[in-house]
């Protein structure tokens, strides 16, 4: 009997269909908190102090923020990174495009253009930095195929601070490129055909095509790819540790990888906590930006 | 005019054939170079081919550097992640598309931005935490604070967003639970949805290198993207042939579930892109 | 029926929940349970190395049947000092670990370590310890010496020296002997006969330079040294790299790549690629005596052709090798088995004979005592290695005048010298 009542008083709690929609979302929300939000907020707490680990916390306010505007090397990191994630997203969209593009005419077999072009991005982007990290090398792939071909002496892409950037936006754009390609595909694809014959019909080229109907119609698309793209390369880390640890000099030590050695060798915890934030704060500010530029465009 | 157009089809046909071979050929050198003996990896005469197929270059790397641990490790983890994530994801995401409670904007919002904040910025408070558990160099350090992603979280939402209501209505006055509805209901609904998150999960889980870096130490838990970066710091000299059959075997499994599934895996994606 | 079936759903979702919150303090509940206790030991691969210690850890092991030890050996020094630091920032790491002398100065003035109990060698002072251990061993003391206390056994201390493949000489028609280098510039001409070259590029080197900032770093210091310069000024307070010794050092190295043409321009920056053990270079001056007993397990077809020479002189400069390096046993200050630990390292440094037969102690044998004796101390803190190692490489990679790069270079080293809240071990 008493059994029933409380069975009753579950089901009077659970029918209240609000409480239902909030315990559904409970286990993941308590995920989060203990995973990403406690670590956020003790992220940026550390931002705020001196802290080697070993001795204990020295709060100094904006100190750290302060120390890396001044910084050379923080602002060389932050000059690579907008490098290398400007360099790579354009050629990465400009590259994706043509390829959706070509892939969208009429013609036969694309299907299977459009599987060798998507591979890449599947690999683990670990395997791809080894394979090109092979291929980069003096006697490797790429060098010996320009000598044979241009007889080119080999060129030091990864050892000289002139080539090293490039080196890996190459192979980003290289493994990425295929991804964002069916993206653009999908968004191609929603743009119907009727206004591709009007145009036709009113006599205008390609070219015209190009920039007066498929752009316009492309930009909700294009705002997708262009904050995911941002984000990932400001996120990118695993090619710059692996292929050549930010070197040669500074020449690709990108924030990612200045935050991970200043926390882990050098550790400056406070001030790596610090780096960090301002990573977070482009990236916020970025998708900001995109997102207003779009915004009078897109319509949901 | 029938001449212009031939051209262009031809013109256009080359730069796709082109444009093929280039996104091939690195993943056909991995394959060649798997096989070849060590002199061979580095000549001036490109060899396209291995003169001849050197198995022990994988025999070598399976057994005397371990890959197969790595490779079951990678597995375990990359499984039991897929398979929390879509369930832990399609959950949080039906109770956000679904029902409407104070404060679910704001949840949502939350966990939206999650995607953006860099790993970095928590590895190392991250790191403390799970260490707290008594979780480093074991297999809950490495899949549980990975069991849930804001992406999968969002993804599902908008999917689910776009299951009728009316199949939620119907069963509620055939007096199905609630817990019975998402199971019964939803979930084999959501299938393609589901398909396509346990996919890119699984490939993002396998192919993780950071937080393996921090939390593994013992050989006996490292994953592949480990034992990779393992080889090519070794402090003598990398031998790339074996180094590459042991890209291989990390790739294998991705290239053929991706020949099997690579319709799901472009659905998925252009569900992602669109929706957002 | 449906309310029953409703209940029953609810149930399980609460025991899966209490199952979740188990396997969350499950971790700290079964380690408390255990009555064995856990050393963590560390180290860094060496193949050698790690199969001479194995043994003796068993016979830890035995002594005491309650400890259990887990060795943890990682890729390589510079991983192990990263996962070390990562480890005790987490309020972790090991009890013991087996780290080189240039981490030291740091470690010790973040108090990571304790010095050495005492006790466990039943005796008053450091110097009676020093009595009671292998000469090799107690030599390499003062290297882990820190305001009068001691903090590590010494487990290698070398030096690099020159290693020569006789196969090569023979084949340019040289006497390995006769014909060898003594000096970096007979180097330039001999390099001329045994470097290879097809189609332009060098398909074996004559002499390969190492890309290991570390060991560059090392391999340049001797040659500054020979020079009458240095890194660091004897008083440790400031850079004296840009001297002209400095310039002269560089230079040699660039015309050996671009003038010579012995050397060849290296891929990769920070890695090693394919090298001495496959056959691809004649001359490296990057390894110790414990590349012996490596070769001969991983490369059984150069090894026969493995001969050490010292390494070279210039004409006109002093007649002294590399400088030092070392490595020795410590034990955590946040180790709960200090005691333990510091047993185990005495067991594993009791066979110094076995070390030095594998190269880990020096040899006696013609050319180590005289390098290793000439060498001095080297000065290994990461950042200045890292400083040396790009101004190099930019002279070297993108050909800028070593003046500059040089002058650069003294000035970040400088400007880490006056922020650093240690001393860097060797200078006063």
């Amino acid at each position: 009997m008493r059994i029933k009542e409380i069975q009753l008083l579950f089901q009077k709690i659970f029918s209240q269909r609000k409480l239902v929609g909030f315990l559904f979302v409970l286990p993941g929300l308590v995920f989060f908190m203990i995973f990403f939000f406690y670590p956020v907020i003790n992220a940026i707490y550390i931002s705020f102090t001196r802290w080697n680990l070993f001795t204990s916390k020295q709060f100094v306010g904006l100190g750290n923020f302060v120390e890396l505007f001044q910084d050379p090397d923080f602002l060389q990191s932050f000059k690579v990174t907008g490098y290398f994630s400007l360099g790579t997203c354009l050629l990465l969209w400009i590259t994706s495009l043509s390829l959706a593009l070509l892939i969208n005419s009429n013609l036969k077999f694309t299907k299977l253009f459009q599987i060798f072009y998507f591979l890449p991005s599947i690999l683990s982007l670990t395997v791809v930095t080894i394979v090109w990290s092979y291929m980069y090398r003096r006697l490797g792939l790429i060098n010996m195929f320009l000598k044979a071909v241009f007889d080119i002496s080999s060129i030091p892409w990864l050892s000289s601070s002139k080539y090293a950037l490039l080196s890996i936006t190459i192979m980003m754009v290289w493994c990425w490129a295929g991804y964002y390609m069916i993206i653009f595909l999908a968004g191609l694809r929603g743009i119907p055909f009727t206004l591709y014959e009007a145009a036709k019909i009113d006599g205008a080229n390609w070219w015209h095509t190009l920039i007066r109907i498929t752009f316009p119609l492309l930009k909700p698309t294009f705002l997708f790819i262009s904050i995911v793209s941002v984000m990932a390369c400001l996120q990118a880390f695993a090619p710059f540790l692996l292929m050549t640890s930010g070197g040669p000099g500074s020449s690709t030590r990108v924030m990612t990888l200045k935050i991970y050695g200043d926390a882990f060798f050098r550790l400056r915890m406070g001030r790596a906590a610090a780096e960090s934030m301002i990573l977070f704060l482009i990236m916020f500010i970025f998708s900001l930006i995109q997102i207003r530029v779009f915004r009078s465009e897109v319509t949901y | 005019m029938i001449e212009r157009a031939l051209l262009e089809k031809i013109a256009v046909y080359l730069v796709l054939i082109i444009l093929g071979i280039i996104f091939t050929i690195p993943v056909f050198w991995m394959f060649s170079s798997s096989f070849k003996s060590l002199e061979n990896t580095l000549t001036v005469s490109i060899k396209w081919l291995p003169e001849k197929l050197h198995f022990e270059n994988y025999t070598e790397i399976w057994g005397a550097e371990q890959f197969k641990t790595y490779f079951s490790n990678s597995l375990v983890v990359a499984i039991t992640v897929t398979f929390a994530t879509i369930f832990l994801a399609s959950l949080t995401g039906y109770g956000l598309s679904k029902f409407d409670f104070p404060g679910r904007q704001v949840i949502f919002l939350f966990i939206l931005s999650t995607m953006m904040v860099p790993f970095q910025v928590i590895a190392i408070p991250l790191y403390i935490i799970v260490r707290y558990f008594g979780w480093i160099d074991t297999y809950q350090g490495l899949i549980i604070p990975g069991a849930l992603s804001g992406f999968g979280v969002f993804f599902m939402k908008q999917y689910i967003q776009t299951i009728s209501n009316e199949f939620i209505d119907v069963a509620r006055i055939d007096g199905c639970s609630e817990f019975g509805i998402f199971w019964r209901i939803i979930l084999p609904l959501s299938k393609p949805a589901l398909a396509a998150l346990g996919i890119l999960t699984f490939l993002g889980s396998w192919n993780n290198l950071l937080w393996p870096l921090i939390v593994i130490q013992s050989e006996g838990l490292k994953t592949l993207p480990l034992g990779l970066a393992k080889i090519m710091q070794s402090e003598y000299g990398v031998r790339y042939n074996v180094l590459m059959s042991g890209a291989v075997i990390a790739s294998a499994p991705m290239i053929v579930a991706f020949l099997i599934f690579q319709r799901r895996i472009t659905k998925g994606i252009t569900l992602g892109g669109l929706k957002g | 029926m449906s309310t029953q079936h409703n209940f029953k759903v609810k149930l399980i979702l609460s025991l899966t929940v209490i199952m979740f919150v188990i396997c969350f303090l499950g971790g700290n509940v079964w380690v408390q349970g255990k009555e064995t206790i856990t050393l963590r030991y560390w180290r860094h691969q060496h193949k050698p190395a790690v199969e001479l210690e194995q043994p003796l850890i068993k016979k830890f092991e035995e002594q005491y049947p309650n400890i259990k030890v887990e060795m943890f050996v990682a890729t390589s020094t510079p991983d192990l000092h990263e996962k070390v630091l990562v480890a005790f920032a987490g309020g972790g790491g090991p009890d013991l670990f087996n780290m080189e002398g240039g981490k030291f100065s740091q470690y010790v003035s973040y108090g990571l370590m304790v010095p050495i109990d005492l006790d466990v060698f039943g005796a008053r002072t450091y110097q009676e310890v020093m009595e009671k251990l292998a000469t090799d061993v107690a030599a390499g003391l003062s290297g882990w010496k820190h305001e009068d206390k001691y903090y590590g056994l010494t487990t290698e201390v070398s030096c690099y020296a020159t290693a020569i493949n006789t196969q090569h000489f023979k084949e340019a028609g040289l006497d390995s002997d006769k014909d060898y280098p003594i000096t970096w510039e007979k180097l330039a001409e001999i390099g001329q006969k045994l470097v290879r070259v097809e189609r332009g590029e060098i398909i074996r080197e004559a002499y390969a330079l190492t890309t290991y900032p570390v060991t560059f770093t090392l391999v340049f210091e001797g040659m500054l040294r020979q020079l009458g310069g240095d890194v660091v000024s004897p008083d440790g307070k400031e850079s004296i790299i840009n001297s002209e010794a400095g310039v002269k050092a560089l230079q040699t190295l660039y015309d050996f790549m671009y003038e010579y043409k012995i050397t060849a321009v290296p891929s990769q920056l920070n890695l090693q690629g394919p090298g001495f053990e496959t056959g691809a270079t004649s001359i490296v001056t990057d390894v110790g005596p414990w590349y012996e007993a490596y070769l001969k397990d991983n490369a059984p077809g150069i090894y026969p052709y493995l001969q050490f020479k010292p390494f070279p002189r210039f004409e006109k400069g002093k007649d002294i090798g590399i400088p030092n390096y070392g490595y020795a046993l410590q034990v955590s200050s946040n180790s709960k088995y200090k005691r333990e630990s510091w047993e185990l390292a005495k067991i594993l440094v009791s066979t110094a004979g076995e070390r030095k037969r594998i190269g880990l102690f020096v040899p006696d044998e013609w050319p180590w005592p005289k390098e290793i004796s000439t060498g001095g101390l080297g000065i290994i803190p990461k950042e200045i290695n890292d400083i040396v190692f790009e101004a190099a490489t930019k002279t070297l990679m993108d050909k800028v005048n070593p003046r500059e790069t040089l002058n650069a270079a003294k000035k970040k080293i400088d400007k880490y010298l006056a922020e650093l809240p240690y001393k860097i071990y060797g200078y006063k």
